[in-house]
């Protein structure tokens, strides 16, 4: 069965999944409606969406169907899967992170631009050594291509 | 439980002298008029703060404007601040978060504050009413202590908050307002103002529901909006870059193209190995702990928090590295340490202080040190040196300019202040307009921008006119242009060193920012067509509001914005001759690829554009009666009128 | 690759999301190709998905989410709108 999950350290705070959840029933936004709610911890280092809802959306935004709070989640935090898709993404995320710190910020199924996971972007460094990793040519090592990730 | 409605908007009035508060309904006719946010703020400031009031004093209004679309999904949290400045122009600044749609929830759509306290105070304000309650326990604090402290006194997690810091309560020229911890406004005086009222901080915390008029159309609208800034279907260059790497990746590209503010702007092109070292792959790839957001930002890492994770400042934490300190604190003082230009900015943030007025005030005091009209007799031992041979010196000297203490206190009053008092011409080093610093756009590489630098009525003020680029030209034909009422030559217009249509660019960019910001919504998120076909924004103002207007009517608000702050600062005596650029601008060729000086010849001419397109005088810049009153605002052409200001 | 009097010595630059192709933040490469759109086909064999970056399939044309800033040595970097601008020696390319 689907639900809603979440990747907390994906949540950039924006709170566009309470705000739209909570004006789904009667045209109202008003958060204490919301069955989704993100808390923030003061300071603002942790955002952390807290599902109160079992997925089956009283009024997807789009054609899809699916849940308007995943909808509208501009950074990936939350998926509307079956539970063994949800632990393949979180572990697509984990090995997207290793490979470069984009997917920091945003989940790689959010991200509609090609890009490899064996380009392991190059330290820039600081101001006391040489910053860039300076290639020159055409090298073996790089003539492999790597099938670009798939887009959302 | 209470819903309200976005048709009319309510101002509370707050007069800090005896503690009253008063909540009025503004006209609904000033929906239509004025939209809301930024230009219902333009309209009261002009109504409420009259010719020669004392911008330190009493009478002078503070004004914090929502407006209807806070609160709701395309906000983004804006809200506009507004005074006179102490400078004497209109101070008008943005800034996002979350405060306004809180202040919305509490049924507080503008917060009017008059008077003055003698004594330290702050603001909670809840479901419309005020309480002015003691701060002397605030007094002092740095905006993060401020934050931390009052959500421990309040004991609610969800307060939104807004706060000066040391720095505005020591009247230091240009402190901005902040909250959130990093979000900031008011550049232009708004922060010295609130401290000459004695307020350190407001609180508010609401719990009304916004209803919108029509639900319907308000999701279809919405979903046309989104899709004009989503990564996923956003025509627009930036977006992929901005919305996740940020702004700071500029400086890799405006040091190529002579853009690049280096050592105060002596030079246009830095080291390009140093431009890449403060770069956001860096920041991204070394700082970055999380990504950040406002209010229902469509966008996924505008804002992004770090932390320094070794060497002298490991542990330093802050967030939202942006546009304005790669310059700032960067290629203007001919610093590649990122580490340090973080810890610049975050103290900056920390003592209240505008990264601008810091930044190019420094450079101008290097310079001036360089040419030995500064020593360091004067600088209290510091050597201030364009490439920082002292980073623990500069460190400790933003504190100093926060606190006025030695060598800080010069530096304190901004560099056209500073340069008048060191004089032997040093004038010649600062780059100011009106009073105020530049930011972080260069001008003699895109003469729009420096149209827009040199005519604004804050001071420089990008967002009044930013992005300065038009869409792709393939998103938008020449007919939909006529068809949206825009008189413009786009292939010219797009030209970057090419006078011709610059004045007609300027004031079509600075009408849809204006629209944009009185909304509000976000000028950032100018992207695909979003800042030439402004219909997108219409149905979202129709759809919320029930307020239908039709489509020129619509977007002559912007201009009647425009015309109301130009009629503030004509007021006060401001005229043709305060819109030039800095001198350095006016009188210095770039030293590479021909970029010449803005002289007359190549200035006066867009300037002129300007003005004739706005329907002002091209001798004065006053605003003729006949647009006036077009505009509906022939009260404002009668009261110039009978203070003696020449109207046309 | 001997340097004859067809290679052009080029200065490659990658910014941002570019890096995530490439690996790298620029490079100096030597290349026979005339054009940016040669010279987009010549590292998309390098770098698996480059040109997908910079060419809308559809159009052929530069992609609506991309730029490319070409300067030869001691010019003003000029943004590419013709994908067949010529690359001279000595030229540096910024890829967004």
């Amino acid at each position: 069965m689907k639900r809603i999950y979440v990747i907390e350290n994906l949540c950039n705070g924006c709170r566009l999944c309470e705000t739209f959840c909570s004006s789904l029933a009667d045209g109202v936004f008003d958060v204490k409606q919301a069955r989704i709610r993100v808390v923030t911890v003061p300071g603002g280092e942790q955002d952390i969406p807290i599902v109160d809802c079992n997925g089956r959306c009283v009024r997807p935004l789009y054609e899809d169907g699916g849940p308007t709070c995943v909808a509208v989640c501009p950074t990936g935090a939350l998926i509307y899967a079956e539970r063994d898709e949800a632990v393949a993404r979180r572990l697509e995320l984990e090995e997207a992170r290793e490979a470069h710190s984009l997917f920091k910020v945003i989940a790689p199924w959010k991200w509609p631009l090609p890009w490899r996971s064996d380009a392991k972007a190059a330290d820039v460094g600081r101001g006391d050594r040489a910053p860039t990793a300076r290639g020159g040519g055409v090298s073996d090592e790089h003539r492999t291509a790597a099938a670009p990730a798939d887009g959302d | 439980m209470a819903a309200r409605d976005n048709s009319v908007q309510t101002i509370l009035w707050v007069n800090l002298a005896d503690g009253s508060t008063r909540l009025e309904t503004l006209p609904e006719a000033w929906t239509r008029k004025y939209l809301g946010c930024r230009g219902v703020n333009a309209r009261l400031l002009f109504d409420e703060v009259k010719v020669g009031t004392d911008a330190l004093g009493p009478d002078n209004v503070l004004f914090f404007g929502t407006g209807p679309m806070d609160g709701l999904p395309v906000g983004m949290g804006r809200m506009s601040v507004a005074c006179k400045s102490p400078r004497g122009t209109v101070a008008e600044g943005s800034f996002g978060g979350f405060f306004g749609p809180e202040m919305r929830r509490a049924g507080v759509d503008y917060l009017a504050i008059r008077g003055q306290s003698d004594r330290p105070v702050y603001l909670y304000i809840s479901d419309g009413t005020a309480e002015v309650r003691d701060a002397a326990h605030l007094w002092g604090l740095k905006t993060n202590e401020t934050d931390a402290a009052l959500r421990r006194e309040l004991s609610d997690p969800d307060v939104q908050l807004r706060y000066i810091g040391p720095a505005a309560e020591n009247l230091v020229h240009a402190s901005p307002i902040f909250g959130n911890l990093n979000n900031s406004g008011g550049r232009a005086g708004c922060g010295e103002v609130m401290a000459s009222k004695g307020l350190k901080a407001i609180a508010v915390r609401g719990s009304q529901g916004i209803r919108v008029a029509d639900y319907d159309a308000f999701l279809d609208a919405y979903k046309v909006l989104r899709s004009r800034l989503d990564l996923a279907t956003s025509r627009d260059m930036w977006t992929p870059v901005w919305s996740t790497y940020g702004a700071p990746v500029l400086s890799r590209l405006f040091t190529d193209i002579g853009n690049l503010m280096t050592r105060n702007a002596r030079e246009m092109r830095w080291d390009f190995d140093k431009a890449t070292r403060i770069s956001c792959e860096n920041y991204l790839d070394n700082y970055v702990t999380k990504a950040k957001a406002c209010w229902c930002c469509p966008w996924t890492a505008c804002y992004k928090l770090h932390e320094i994770k070794s060497g002298k400042y490991q542990g330093f934490k802050g967030g939202s590295y942006w546009a304005g300190q790669p310059v700032t604190f960067g290629s203007l003082i001919d610093n590649d340490d990122l580490d340090l230009i973080l810890v610049l900015s975050g103290l900056c943030n920390e003592y209240g202080l505008d990264i601008f007025h810091v930044g190019y005030t420094l450079s101008w005091a290097m310079e001036c040190y360089e040419n030995g009209l500064l020593t360091r007799a004067d600088t209290d031992g510091l050597e201030l040196r364009f490439g920082v041979p002292d980073p623990d010196g500069l460190v400790d000297l933003i504190r100093k300019i926060a606190m006025r203490e030695g060598f800080g206190d010069l530096l304190a009053r901004g560099c056209a202040e500073a340069a008048k008092i060191v004089g032997q011409g040093s004038e010649r080093f600062c780059l100011c307009v009106k009073g105020q610093e530049l930011e972080g756009i260069a001008e003699r590489n895109l003469y729009m921008v420096a149209l827009g630098v040199a005519v604004s009525e804050v001071g420089p003020d990008h967002t009044r006119w930013y992005p300065p680029y038009p869409c792709n030209p393939s998103l938008i034909s020449k007919d939909e242009l006529a068809e949206l009422g825009i008189d413009l030559d786009l292939r010219l217009a797009f030209q970057g060193r090419n006078p011709e249509q610059k004045g007609k660019l300027l004031r079509w960019f600075s009408i849809s920012r204006a629209i944009i910001e009185s909304l509000p919504s976000c000028v950032f998120l100018v992207r695909d067509t979003l800042g030439l076909d402004m219909r997108p924004w219409w149905h979202l103002f129709e759809a919320a509001t029930g307020v239908e207007m039709d489509y020129p009517e619509f977007v002559m608000a912007g201009e009647r914005l425009m015309n109301l702050d130009r009629a503030f600062n004509v007021r006060e005596g401001y005229r043709r001759v305060d819109d030039q650029p800095p001198l350095r601008m006016a009188t210095e060729d770039v030293p590479y690829f021909g970029y010449r000086k803005l002289d007359p010849e190549i200035f006066d001419p867009m300037l002129d554009e300007y003005y004739e397109a706005n329907g002002w005088s091209v001798a004065t810049s006053v605003p003729t009666r006949q647009r006036l009153e077009e505009l509906g605002l022939g009260d404002v052409a009668d009261e110039l009128d009978a203070l003696g200001v020449e109207v046309e | 690759m001997k340097r004859t009097e067809s290679t052009r010595q080029l200065d490659l630059r990658y910014i941002a999301h570019v890096t995530t192709i490439t690996g790298i933040l620029e490079e100096s490469y030597q290349t026979c190709v005339a054009t940016i759109r040669e010279l987009l086909d010549e590292l998309d064999a390098k770098y698996g998905g480059f040109r997908a970056l910079f060419v809308n399939p559809q159009t052929g044309q530069m992609s609506l989410n991309a730029m490319i800033y070409y300067s030869d040595a001691g010019e003003v970097p000029v943004s590419v709108i013709d994908l067949d601008h010529a690359i001279n020696d000595g030229g540096t390319v910024t890829f967004w």
